[in-house]
């Protein structure tokens, strides 16, 4: 098992340099110097100006800000923001930093039970009434934007209805919709694997095996089929959290959650690239993170990867 | 004995206790044309202690016919006519909860791959035990020791330690065995065996056989062996039952069958069985295939392929026609020579 | 042509492929929409029933009616008018994409295919770094360096979208290399380009045609996304996912502008998957997503 652990933790390792490299490389190359956009009206200023490269590490060459970037970064130290001079960029997102990886855990928490669930009643009964009109909500679900749903359901459950608050972040009740709507194209899709991988189960001779064995057929679905629909989906439970993930930098904008995606938004649009770059790093993380703790999953889940580990 | 496939004939007097008894099943999948029969009026039956050989190539309806019995049919499959009595008690008509306290009970199959017929996910102890827990109501832990005994009983050895294994980890022979403890575990009147060996190496063949008969001698149940290997059923089964495009063409005891066999498609299944010692530079083949229910031929269905075909064979379905020594033939050449007309 | 069976994916004429796609209903309503949809947009500059760009700063906000059937936005515009010019953008964006992607991917899979090697090696690994970042984010990335606009928005979205089809075709080309009429040409001393151009690549276009199907509805929900964020499309030209935007601020009083605006997109978008999967089933049901 551990021999497994490391090879897929080295497999991680390009992902996370590939990541360091770009944005190092983004962040050098961008249009515009930022501390001329930071000087503003001070344009003239030799003296703040000197002061400021020398602070951002700008008067450098770009291979020793290369390596002090990558040291910096091995510290948990993504340098110092452009829009607000001087302040560490750790400190603009400190605060920010839990809100989008929760809201995408509470969108995914709620999101496979009910996909899982939909997606096998939609296979039990094939070609029926049912199933179709579950098929074209899954398609509906996962086609519609999310911004698109957000705008109908603010202006249907918060605007007419007043059930829920239009946007903010100061109760509980504020996250409603926010995962609500990160969950339905999440749970979708998860439905539509669930479907798919339960018609192929269900035509497997062990299932075939199970019901000649006498089981009831909540056994044999619930039991012997569900587990082996498990496995598979449980490995795209990864690129389903990147696209929560990715998700919430809509939703935050939209509900004005002062969450990473919506300061990385505010931050492209100031150009303080540290900041937006820093985000992305921890956006990459948190997907390489998640994807390495559903491989290592996997491998705990299938015997038959379990066993290839032991060896 | 030799009469035990008549058992439940027309005159409806029984001659021995039949433990399973297919009447005139007819079973009938959707097709681009409409649905196509693709089993149909076919009844033999087993008596207890008897292995009943099925035989026929593939697409001929052997294992639909088991499928049926067991009423594990795909959903799409329709049984249109027919009854399968286990002992007294009508399968057919069982309702839900009823068929599932002695499917697996009572009757249980085993099946050709054994690589896929287990669950890859479950420990095949615990796969064993599920029978016991559903149908005896054993604890697991119960189900376990006694899933133990079972896995003994078929020759698994250490079973103590394979219990807990899972099936990637077993081989083939012994992933059978395994589906032979599961099949087992309730003592069942009857087993129905689809192809078991058909997968296996040669020598694993001969052992799962073997055991096959040893716990026939013990328990006394009846067996359907289905097979397409002439030589199996020469080795196993008591009976023989021939099948051909859905239909039943010839059905006898096994020496007679060997020794004597009338319809021709039979003669050539038996040519094709290959024989140490003789000369024959190359395997006998039947020329042609068997075809798809969408084209079964009219007339007989195994005229287009049949060496003795006659005029009318083209035309008019032969009727199985029961003769004098209890064996059944569904031939217009066997009725023209006048063997058929031995019925009386 | 065993394994080339598996590749060629209609053996059985045009008109089978017809009848079995009439009795797809959720493909046919797919067809429709996007007919709709595509008709719309290529007919705009005749049947937008106003200047989409004409400002009106007597009719702010009108309500859908008589005037304005779809009512008007901030700056009076006609809400109608810009929703058939932004079907046209969003088409022509989501239509440029894939063209690059596709000739990027094919391009890059074939060589890959046929030279292994580093190169090989290259476009693989390339890909994989690329499917380890979540899409959209990658897309952001590349629209925050080059900074908004159509050519940005094209530009990012065909870097996401090129690795994918880059793999099927390195797979489908593999696959095909052992066949008998890819040999017959080598042993007849064909160009590699011409063998790959004139026997391979007739081979693989209708699992290329299914995939790109599919990710169009991708590609034309990404573009209103980055165009929401503001990102993408600028203005005067309108786009379905910035004029969602423009009207948020106004949901409570004026809500015609972004329902109107999310209807067009969610039931495009809900067309394009709908005739993909569609084709996906009938064409080849082998070919997944990536």
């Amino acid at each position: 098992m551990t021999a497994y652990v490391l090879r897929r933790l080295l497999g991680l390792l390009p992902v996370l340099v590939a990541a360091v490299v770009l944005t190092f490389v983004a962040n050098r190359f961008v249009p515009g110097d930022p501390i001329t956009i930071m000087l503003g009206d001070q344009g003239g200023n030799a003296v703040l100006e000197r002061k400021l490269r020398s602070e951002y590490g700008l008067d450098r060459p770009v291979t020793v800000q290369f390596v002090d970037y990558v040291a910096k970064l091995a510290h948990g130290d993504f340098g110092l923001s452009f829009r607000y001079p001087g302040v560490p960029v750790t400190q603009v997102i400190r605060n920010a930093l839990w809100i989008s990886p929760s809201i995408a855990a509470a969108a995914l928490a709620l999101a496979i039970p009910i996909g899982i669930a939909l997606g096998v009643v939609a296979a039990l009964r094939r070609n029926t009434l049912a199933d179709t009109g579950i098929v074209l909500v899954l398609v509906a679900g996962l086609s519609i934007p999310n911004f698109a749903l957000a705008a109908f359901l603010v202006w249907g459950f918060a605007l007419k209805l007043g059930w829920v608050p239009v946007a903010g972040w100061t109760s509980w009740r504020h996250a409603i919709l926010p995962v609500v709507l990160l969950a339905i194209p999440a749970a979708a899709y998860l439905a539509r694997l669930a479907r798919t991988f339960m018609l192929e189960v269900l035509q497997q001779d062990y299932v075939r095996t199970a019901r000649a064995k006498g089981l009831s057929e909540r056994l044999v679905v619930w039991r012997h089929a569900l587990r082996n629909v498990l496995v598979p989906i449980l490995t795209v439970c990864g690129v389903i959290f990147g696209g929560l993930i990715t998700g919430t930098v809509v939703i935050e904008t939209v509900f004005n959650i002062p969450g990473l995606g919506r300061i990385a938004i505010e931050s492209i649009f100031a150009r303080d690239y540290p900041v937006t770059m820093a985000i992305v790093m921890l956006f990459t993380f948190f997907y390489a993170t998640i994807n390495f703790a559903v491989d290592v999953l996997y491998g705990l889940v299938d015997p038959r990867i379990r066993l290839e580990a032991r060896r | 004995m030799s009469a035990a496939g008549l058992s439940q004939g027309a005159n409806g007097a029984p001659l021995g206790a039949a433990a399973l008894a297919i009447d005139a099943l007819t079973v009938s999948f959707p097709g681009t044309n409409g649905r196509q029969r693709v089993v149909e009026d076919v009844s033999f039956s087993i008596a207890r202690g008897q292995i009943v050989g099925l035989v026929g190539e593939s697409g001929s309806g052997k294992s639909v016919t088991a499928l049926a019995a067991m009423r594990l049919l795909a959903p799409t499959a329709r049984v249109d006519a027919g009854t399968v009595r286990l002992g007294e008690r009508d399968l057919s008509t069982l309702s839900k909860p009823e068929l599932l306290r002695v499917r697996g009970a009572e009757i249980a199959m085993i099946f050709q791959e054994p690589m896929t017929c287990l669950n890859p996910l479950f420990r095949a102890g615990f796969q064993i035990g599920e029978t016991l827990e559903a149908h005896l109501g054993m604890s697991r832990a119960e189900a376990r020791g006694r899933a133990i005994e079972l896995m003994r009983a078929v020759g698994i050895s250490a079973p103590e330690r394979r219990v807990d294994d899972y099936p990637h980890q077993l081989s083939g022979g012994m992933r059978q065995r395994v589906m032979i403890a599961m099949a087992m575990a309730c003592r069942p009147r009857v087993l129905i065996a689809d192809e078991p060996t058909t997968a296996l190496d040669v020598t694993i063949q001969a052992q799962i056989l073997a055991l096959v008969r040893r716990l026939r001698d013990d328990t006394g149940m009846g067996v359907l062996l289905i097979t397409h290997d002439l030589g199996v059923v020469a080795g196993m089964a008591d009976r023989v039952v021939v099948m051909y495009a859905g239909l039943v063409m010839e059905e006898a005891a096994v020496r007679t069958l060997f020794a004597a066999p009338l319809h021709p498609y039979t003669r050539l299944l038996l040519k094709s069985i290959p024989r140490i010692g003789t000369k024959a530079a190359r395997l006998h083949q039947i020329a042609g295939t068997t075809p798809p229910p969408s084209r079964f031929p009219a007339g007989c269905r195994f005229h287009p392929r049949c060496p003795d075909a006659l005029d009318r064979c083209r035309t008019e379905v032969p009727p199985l026609e029961t003769l004098a020594d209890g064996r059944r033939v569904r031939c217009w050449c066997a009725h023209e020579t006048g063997l058929a007309s031995m019925a009386s | 042509m065993s394994a080339a069976a598996e590749v060629l994916v209609e053996p059985t004429g045009f008109a089978d492929f017809r009848r079995r796609f009439v009795g797809t209903p959720s493909a046919v309503l797919g067809f429709a929409i996007v007919a709709f949809a595509v008709g719309v947009a290529l007919l705009s500059p005749w049947i937008a029933p106003a200047d989409f760009s004409r400002t009106n700063m007597a009719f702010i906000w009108e309500p859908p009616g008589n005037d304005f059937a779809l009512g008007t936005d901030a700056l009076g515009r006609d809400v109608l008018s810009r929703l058939m010019v932004g079907a046209a953008v969003s088409l022509t964006v989501a239509l440029s994409v894939l063209a690059i992607a596709l000739v990027v991917g094919t391009a890059a899979g074939m060589t890959a295919a046929w030279r292994g090697g580093w190169f090989d090696a290259f476009v693989m690994r390339t890909a994989d770094i690329t499917f380890a970042f979540p899409d959209l984010i990658v897309a952001i990335l590349v629209a925050a360096m080059l900074g908004p606009g159509i050519p940005t928005v094209i530009l990012s979205l065909a870097l996401v979208s090129w690795p994918g089809i880059a793999r099927l075709t390195r797979s489908l080309v593999l696959s095909l290399r052992n066949e008998l009429f890819v040999d017959a040409a080598i042993v007849c001393g064909t160009k590699p380009a011409t063998i790959l151009l004139r026997h391979c690549l007739p081979n693989i276009v209708p699992a290329l045609i299914v995939r790109a199907s599919v990710g169009v509805g991708f590609v034309v929900m990404a573009e209103a996304t980055l165009s929401f964020l503001g990102l993408g499309v600028q203005e005067p030209l309108p786009s379905w996912g910035g004029m969602i935007r423009d009207g948020l601020p106004a949901l409570r009083s004026d809500p015609h502008l972004t329902l109107a605006a999310g209807t067009a997109l969610g039931v495009t978008i809900i067309g394009f998957n709908l005739l993909g999967d569609g084709l996906r089933d009938l064409l080849d049901p082998r070919i997944r997503e990536r």
